[in-house]
């Protein structure tokens, strides 16, 4: 009875395929990796890593520093990236800087957009720039 | 499905009994599960209708259908979930159906389970105690209380003096 489970057994290594948040999951708090997340699910918090894709069914409510970020989905909060691609199924809410930014037709923005030679390096923005934002709204 | 069948067999032929399902044990999505690889750290809480495969570190609690912790994964918290597989490290509180832990893992802490099974080379620190619903039950800690142990042995030692 103990063999049902479905998951993969074999210990994952630093380097492997990217970290996936489904869609039936849902993290509350911050995540962190040198590597990849792809997001289906949502996320309220962080999320700090390498490369990042939320999927169309992804939902961040919070912030992201990432070297790449590619949006299906949904992301309020604050964008840090080098290079930051809006899909056309985008919905993005916020405070986004960015070194190269790529926005597809059909994207839905509402955020406050500005280039930085390295978005990384600077001191992450106050959560009132987004509490503002929404005020406004 | 049993209206394709011919079902004039006669009145002697016993009634239809519906087959059981295939998969009757419970309904969980066959999706492929969330995957927190090796590099990743997550500080807060994880849930999940379907099941998730830690290999990297959780500070928090993590409550899931399926659950398997990977061998170099860590998770500090409690946890919450049908069916638990461990090769790696719990430190807290399992609650689980069904409990695995597998020769690799290292587990401090109490696990409240239906099913139990140990390999052999596994590291156990902790109480452990059947549930007919360790899901359902709501306080495990209020009936089950590991730092006191000591009132059950001292129930059983004649009293002196």
């Amino acid at each position: 009875m103990f063999s049902a489970n479905p998951c993969r057994t074999d210990p994952g290594q630093p380097g492997d395929a990217p970290s996936v948040i489904r869609g039936d999951m849902a993290v509350k708090g911050e995540l962190q990796s040198a590597g990849g997340i792809r997001i289906e699910g949502r996320i309220d918090g962080w999320v700090r890593c390498a490369a990042l894709v939320v999927g169309e069914s992804g939902v961040i409510l919070g912030g992201i520093e990432a070297e790449t970020v590619t949006v299906h989905g949904r992301v309020e909060g604050s964008i840090r990236a080098r290079t930051l691609v809006l899909a056309a199924t985008a919905r993005v809410a916020g405070d986004i800087a960015h070194r190269t930014l790529v926005v597809r037709t059909g994207a839905l923005i509402h955020a406050r957009l500005r280039h930085a030679a390295d978005p990384l390096a600077e001191v992450p923005p106050s959560p009132g720039g987004l509490q503002s934002l929404r005020a406004a709204e | 499905m049993f209206s394709s069948k011919p079902k004039d067999t006669g009145p002697a032929a016993a009634p239809p009994v519906p087959a059981p399902p295939p998969q009757a044990k419970r309904a969980r999505p066959l999706s492929a599960p969330s995957i927190i690889s090796a590099d990743m750290v997550i500080n807060g809480t994880v849930t999940s209708a379907g099941d998730i495969q830690i290999d990297g570190r959780v500070e928090g609690d993590v409550r899931s259908a399926g659950l398997v912790i990977g061998e170099n994964a860590e998770i500090h918290g409690e946890i919450y979930a049908d069916d638990v597989t461990v090769r790696g490290k719990v430190l807290g509180r399992i609650r689980a159906r069904k409990v695995l832990l597998a020769s690799t893992s290292h587990v401090e802490g109490d696990i409240l389970h239906e099913a139990f099974a140990v390999e052999s080379g596994a590291f156990f620190e902790g109480n452990c105690r059947h549930s007919d619903n360790p899901l359902g039950e709501e306080r495990p800690s209020a009936t089950f209380e590991p730092d006191k142990p000591a009132v059950v042995f001292a129930a059983l030692s004649p009293v002196t003096g």
